[in-house]
């Protein structure tokens, strides 16, 4: 018997706030959440990020809890408390203990370690805190969400850099489709924020200083954010069984690995996870009507991007609608995938597609129907959702109007 | 003085009052777990700068054990 996935429950932190409904209404009116950078950015150049704004982590979470939690695991947990409850599910219930978490993350706990690293290296300091491992290890994000939600199936964590949120919302579809799992907790979390990181950022040179304009002819890099998307996967079944309300069905997941550059992405291996997600979903290319784009804003990804649609779509690539997301929630590394995974499941509920913000000029490279600056109504039945990431790990999934 | 300091570290750490932690408290009255015990042991360090032996942690069980062991210490840093 077939089991189809369908997504019950969702749940975001992002430049726009601590919800769903913040992201959704910052996405479809074209608003863009970055920002010139205050504090966040001294002693590096750069000038612009999308940061989650006024957060106190006193609101959410115990005193002993701050202490263990990182951001990017208070982010997780956040988020992932919004989509149990939007998912119409109770911390405590059978089906919640039952279920799995897979949650991605690019960077891990950062904070915690640059913290350590200040303490011992620059401050000279003998001793680090106790709770330094706990605080800061990748899975982290994944612990706090099962301790926070009662979460007593598979957890884990999935690294895969700006795929991670992809890969993990794979993963769960894997284990709904194999039957190991009824309800799984997906998404992706990242606070990026950090000297560290934001150093090497700036040595790799390919951050914007102006803002995010993918698929612009002037566009000049990408935009650093943080946040966190969380997204319940179900079977169908299980929902239909609870009278759950679902957003959208997941019908595929195209993955591959450039095995090529580091950072340059690969146009056949891009070709080749459109085409991987499209057969498992059972689509022909003239059905897809959206597509949620990696859209980084760099010359070359923008580039290389367009140019694979067009060699998968042919005829068709100019009829769908292409657009980035990034251009207004930023690039918030393992954390993206998972936001544009929600954006395109939003999509697909509302029949609104969100806008490629900052969009100024066409280039000749990149000819497609970005939606540019504004949100359009249409007709959605079949979108998917791309995410490359740096050492070419590649994620599309596919999804269907429900 | 160093008294003062341990109540406020364990106060900090626990959510107690300080006018509940006396040198006869249980520490695990006072909710102090494993985690939160080391917690506590490393802000002494920390605020005091000694450096209480990890084989001395399984000894301490009433806030009076902390006192005495960091008094120790602190005579042995002067």
């Amino acid at each position: 018997m077939t089991r189809n996935v369908v997504i019950t429950g969702l749940g975001a932190v992002s430049g726009f706030g601590l919800s769903v409904d913040a992201f959704w209404q910052g996405l479809s009116s074209g608003t863009s959440a970055i920002k010139a950078l205050n504090g966040e950015a001294q002693g590096t150049s750069i000038k612009v990020g999308a940061t989650v704004p006024e957060y106190d982590s006193t609101q959410h979470f115990s005193s002993s809890d701050q202490t263990l939690f990182d951001r990017f695991s208070q982010f997780a947990v956040i988020a992932a408390r919004e989509a149990i409850a939007d998912a119409g599910l109770t911390v405590g219930d059978d089906i919640v203990s039952r279920a799995a978490a897979i949650i991605g993350t690019g960077c891990g706990g950062k904070q915690t370690d640059e913290e350590t690293y200040l303490q011992l290296y620059k401050n000279q300091r003998k001793r680090v805190h106790p709770l330094t491992i706990p605080q800061g290890m990748p899975s982290a994000a994944a612990s706090a969400v099962s301790m926070q939600l009662g979460i007593m199936g598979p957890v884990f964590s999935i690294t895969s850099a700006c795929a991670s949120g992809a890969h993990a919302i794979a993963q769960g579809y894997s284990m709904i489709k194999s039957g190991m799992a009824e309800v799984v907790v997906v998404g992706g979390t990242d606070t990026p924020f950090t000297y560290g990181l934001l150093k090497s950022w700036e040595a790799l040179r390919v951050l914007t200083d102006d803002t995010c304009r993918p698929f612009s002819k002037d566009r000049r890099g990408l935009v650093l954010a943080e946040g966190a998307g969380m997204i319940v996967l179900e079977s169908e079944q299980h929902a239909k069984q609870r009278n759950a309300k679902v957003y959208a069905q997941l019908t595929g997941c195209g993955m591959t690995a450039d095995a090529d550059h580091v950072t340059r992405p690969n146009q056949t291996s891009i070709i080749a996870a459109i085409a991987a997600a499209l057969q498992q979903a059972g689509l022909t290319t003239s059905d897809v009507d959206y597509i949620n784009a990696h859209g980084t804003g760099t010359q070359l990804n923008d580039r290389i991007e367009t140019s694979a649609i067009k060699d998968v779509f042919a005829e068709h690539a100019m009829k769908l609608a292409v657009s980035s997301t990034k251009s207004m929630h930023g690039h918030a590394m393992g954390a993206s995938s998972a936001l544009e995974f929600i954006a395109t499941v939003l999509t697909l509920s509302n029949q609104l597609i969100p806008p490629t913000a900052n969009y100024t000029e066409a280039d000749p490279e990149c000819d497609l129907d970005y939606v540019p600056n504004e949100s359009r109504s249409k007709t959605i039945d079949t979108a998917l959702s791309n995410s490359f990431a740096f050492g070419g790990l590649n994620t599309v999934l596919a999804l269907s109007r429900y | 003085m160093q008294f003062k300091i341990i109540q406020e570290v364990i106060a900090k750490e626990t959510g107690c009052s300080i006018s509940d932690i006396s040198p006869d408290s249980r520490l695990e009255d006072l909710g102090v777990d494993s985690l939160s015990a080391i917690t506590i042991l490393f802000q002494l360090e920390d605020r005091l700068d000694i450096d209480i032996p990890s084989d001395d942690i399984d000894s301490i069980v009433k806030v009076s054990d902390i006192i005495d062991k960091v008094n120790e210490l602190c005579e042995t840093t002067e």
